[in-house]
């Protein structure tokens, strides 16, 4: 059985997309996909 | 699923918002080809079964969802299919019966050597939503870098992707070997009527970690940038690249606030005995998804922890006012930098700015 996440996780999570959802505002250039 | 351009390569997105995410799966790390420059070690491991293929995409696009609900950030997740080689694989078709069935935007890349027309056919019926094949040149340097023949084996894969109107596009490893035939690759590829050409720097890892003499100077690389901004601008058939360096030289004139390398950020690897890793050049263990789960790696690896913060970086980097944009090939600076310690924070050292 995996372990399960745990709320600290999540509050990471949360932290690191609002972080690139301010830098989304600006627009989006490419991101490599190789 | 939306999808985004004919390039498994780079995603160019014009709308706010959207973030592709990039799921990189090996399902093999057997090879018919043993090619010059591959960033692989042709090592032998306990390849993932088809069950477990299944449930590591399954658990990996329910974490993606879930971003996507709760940080209301348009992920457009894709799978990219590779090995190895793909088609040596057994059970391939059933492995692309599961992806055709979730309907989701996913790629293969291969050497296509192995394409035939039946091979060809299935893939048009499993839906696949374009092919990228490694083409290193014109017929002469493609065979000195990936055997004898090979070139020839690709043309007629690449045909028969073509006569079942399967999106393909090409990629290229530039290197000293191949830079200065790089314009006649480019006629190859028109010629061959595929829908774009993409170009990736070599990573000397693994099969060809004792290649860094293959690197490419950077007034070389400016060189072939500079091909690819003018073509750009001129023609309709475009070169493209997921590059962040590149990117940036090539697109400047486009403004935008978030791109770059993926790894940490908008893509993961899981290699065939499930090895997490943050990108397929850049080969440093993660976790292993038999026993950890994909969202506590990605939350509390210290590796992709590092890579998304600026003040952990080494050099040009560190300081750079584009960190968000590039962060430049991480690969790279592991396989390049001479640092005892966190090789893969070191700055590009193929930074043309």
């Amino acid at each position: 059985m995996k372990k399960e996440f745990d709320k600290k996780t999540l509050e990471k999570e949360t932290d690191f997309w609002n972080k690139i959802k301010d830098n989304l505002k600006k627009g989006s250039g490419k991101v490599c996909r190789k | 699923m939306k999808k985004l351009i004919g390039d498994s390569s780079a995603a160019s997105l014009t709308a706010n918002m959207t973030v592709p995410f990039t799921v990189q799966i090996h399902i093999t790390e057997r090879c018919n080809l043993n090619c010059r420059h591959c960033y692989q070690e042709n090592e032998i491991v306990d390849e993932m079964s088809l069950k477990e293929i299944e449930d590591c995409t399954q658990e990996i696009l329910e974490v993606v969802n879930d971003w996507a609900d709760k940080s209301k950030i348009t992920f457009l997740p894709n799978i990219n299919l590779l090995g190895g080689e793909v088609f040596v694989r057994k059970d391939w078709e059933s492995i692309l019966d599961f992806l055709s069935k979730k309907n989701i935007e996913y790629y293969i890349l291969t050497n296509a050597t192995l394409i035939d027309k039946e091979i060809a056919k299935k893939l048009k019926v499993f839906r696949v939503s374009g092919v990228q094949v490694s083409l290193d040149g014109p017929e002469k340097i493609h065979d000195y870098i990936r055997g004898q023949g090979s070139f020839k084996k690709a043309v007629i894969g690449i045909n028969n992707l073509r006569e079942n109107e399967i999106d393909v596009t090409l990629n290229t490893t530039i290197s000293k070997i191949n830079y200065e035939s790089f314009q006649d690759l480019f006629e190859v590829a028109k010629s061959l009527q595929v829908s774009g050409l993409v170009f990736s720097r070599l990573v000397p890892a693994g099969h060809s970690q004792n290649s860094k003499d293959l690197i490419l100077s950077k007034d070389e690389l400016k060189t072939i940038y500079n091909f690819v901004k003018e073509n750009n601008n001129n023609s309709d058939f475009k070169i493209n690249t997921g590059d962040p360096i590149a990117s940036l030289y090539i697109d400047c004139e486009t403004s935008y606030g978030f791109g770059g390398c993926a790894a940490g950020f908008a893509g993961i690897t899981v290699l065939s005995d499930a090895t997490v890793v943050p990108c397929r050049r850049l080969k440093i263990p993660l976790g292993n998804l038999r026993r950890d789960s994909f969202r506590e790696i990605w939350s509390n690896s210290e590796v992709l922890n590092k890579l998304r913060e600026q003040e952990n970086y080494f050099g040009k980097c560190k300081e750079c006012s584009e960190f968000m944009k590039c962060r430049g090939c991480r690969a790279v600076c592991f396989a390049l930098s001479t640092r005892k310690e966190d090789r893969y924070l070191d700055e590009d050292p193929q930074c043309i700015f």
